[in-house]
């Protein structure tokens, strides 16, 4: 039986769960969260004392590493980093959009459709990723110029998109029909990849992973 | 305060250097600096590009710290971090990396402020000066006159209205053509110049307040001037220029000082922070010894940002009981 912290602050919300073998068993969220730094190790001190597990008990630590916003990106990492260094557990760090398609997936049982997971940046652009109903990437996370994003390439095909740019894509000249799916930026997301990721052993860099920050710094 | 038997490992990221450090019954065993390069590149500090290189030196620094102190995390009685003053997105990192070390350990935490800890640094090392002390703070960031009462009990008695010391330092520097920071090359020209070569304008502010904006603009335009007439200017005169200037807010400095230590009655006196470690600062400082003053300055590795201050701080929060919530929120600005 393992058991796996996850955090999640690339968004807004703030997001901490432990779940065991794929089913939560702890949760603490909050939307539009004021500030992560105060919140986030509150809540994970929360849940060793709901759970009354033991620090020894975790396999592995779950984090987002983005994209999204880079201070809330950052302060889960930092924590991340924190918790794995003193507790010497191995480090999952996965996408914050490409887990969110993942978790689109499996809200829907189309064939031939396509999900893209999107996220708010800075003035006039979103990051976005998209994943078909197999699982594969058909656009990994990146940012994009709402004006310029036209999404024709799946054109024919059942667009889902998830996240909260709904009001700036109005801005966009996509003529596709988006289907919404009221999937939120949360740590549930990653739950099934983690996992998958644990079973199979393959863990980050703890000392040198990176926020997905997508554009180098200019 | 009684003294209780404690190993704390400090945190020290309010700035572009990551700290670690590790204090055991108020002896600091290890004191790592990893400093960021890439701000030279950009002329001064970057805050985003600090906060990324943050993130990737916190490990390997925290993990020199412990094995040079030869202690292990399990022997840790709490952890230590900068709560600020500073560059909030910095201080994040060190701080939620702390938070949770703590968590994980099951200890508490403390929050340290910056500038208290530049001024505790005294009390790493031998002589230490006696309470009631005046201590003179000066960085990039700040300029400030502190009435020290005791280890958590201190006063601001004067501070600047402006911008700090360290920032007229290297602000100038820039005008003279050297890279940031500065301040440091400022020191090292001086040595070879003559200061009382050009004259650049006192602030006059009344009490105990400081002013170095005008200092800059005066500077600044007198340059400015001279190229006109020479284009050569500067690099002729380089040497004399950094031992003008630097005389000139030394002076400004010391001036300031001496009032306060005649307004309060007090023999001793100490410097602390960045410029602390500037060498005509250090020697006008110690020349008042022959005035029946008792002079305290920091070790160089103390002056700058270091984590063993913040060690030294958190040792005595920890044998007072004042340990930070897991919900503290770094702070940009807090007063003394």
């Amino acid at each position: 039986m393992a058991k796996l912290l996850f955090i999640d602050t690339s968004s807004k919300n703030c997001s901490a769960l432990i779940a065991d073998d794929g089913q939560v068993i702890a949760e603490r969220f909050e939307a539009n969260t004021r500030s992560h730094a105060q919140l986030l190790p509150v809540f994970i001190n929360e849940l060793f004392q709901q759970t009354k597990l033991e620090r020894s008990e975790l396999s592995a630590l779950v984090v987002s590493a983005g994209p999204g916003s880079y201070t809330g990106v950052r302060i889960g990492m930092s924590v991340a980093k924190g918790m794995c260094y003193t507790l010497d557990l191995p480090l999952i760090a996965l996408d914050s959009l490409s887990s969110m398609a993942e978790a689109m997936i499996d809200k829907t049982t189309e064939n031939d459709a396509v999900y893209i997971a999107t996220m708010d940046s800075r003035k006039g652009e979103i990051y976005y990723a998209a994943m078909d109903d197999k699982g594969q990437i058909l656009s990994p996370s990146q940012p994009a110029v709402v004006k310029d994003l036209t999404w024709d390439k799946w054109i024919g095909k059942k667009v889902f998109i998830a996240g909260n740019t709904k009001d700036k894509l109005q801005d966009s000249p996509c003529s596709l029909i988006l289907t919404r799916l009221p999937i939120d930026y949360s740590a549930k997301n990653y739950i099934k990849s983690a996992f998958e990721r644990f079973e199979k052993g393959i863990f980050d860099d703890l000392v040198y992973k990176e926020p997905n920050y997508l554009k180098p710094f200019q | 305060m009684e003294a209780k038997s404690a190993t704390i490992l400090a945190i020290e990221s309010s700035c572009d250097d990551t700290s670690a450090a590790v204090i055991k019954d108020g002896k600091v065993l290890a004191n790592i600096i990893a400093s960021q390069k890439i701000h030279t590149e950009w002329g001064g500090i970057v805050p985003e590009l600090a906060s990324r290189a943050h993130h990737q030196h916190i490990i390997p620094v925290v993990d020199k710290a412990l094995q040079t102190a030869g202690v292990t995390k399990r022997e840790l009685s709490a952890i230590a971090y900068t709560g600020g003053p500073g560059l909030l997105g910095s201080l994040m990192v060190g701080s939620s990396f702390a938070k949770a070390m703590a968590l994980s350990l099951n200890i508490p935490s403390i929050a340290v402020h910056h500038m208290k800890a530049h001024i505790m640094a005294h009390f790493i090392d031998e002589p230490k000066p006696n309470f009631p002390f005046l201590c003179l703070t000066v960085s990039g960031g700040h300029t400030q006159i502190v009435k020290v009462n005791d280890y958590l009990d201190m006063e601001v008695i004067g501070s600047t209205i402006d911008d700090a010391a360290g920032e007229a330092f290297d602000k100038c520097a820039k005008i003279f053509g050297l890279t940031y920071p500065g301040g440091p090359l400022v020191d090292k020209y001086a040595k070879e110049g003559n200061s009382s070569a050009f004259s650049f304008s006192k602030p006059k502010v009344d009490g105990l307040s400081f002013s170095f904006s005008g200092l800059k603009t005066s500077v600044l335009y007198f340059v400015q001037n001279q190229t006109q007439k020479d284009p050569e200017f500067v690099n002729k005169h380089l040497n004399d220029l950094c031992a003008s200037l630097q005389k000139t807010i030394v002076d400004i400095l010391m001036e300031k000082l001496l009032l306060a230590a005649d307004e309060y009655d007090i023999k001793d006196i100490a410097i602390a922070g960045g410029v602390s470690a500037n060498s005509l600062l250090r020697s006008e400082l110690e020349a008042l010894q022959d005035k029946g003053f008792k002079t305290f300055i920091p070790a160089f590795q103390y002056c700058l940002d270091n984590a063993g201050m913040i060690a030294m701080t958190a040792y005595f929060q920890y044998l007072a009981n004042d340990f930070a919530s897991l919900d503290f929120e770094p702070k940009a600005r807090w007063a003394i």
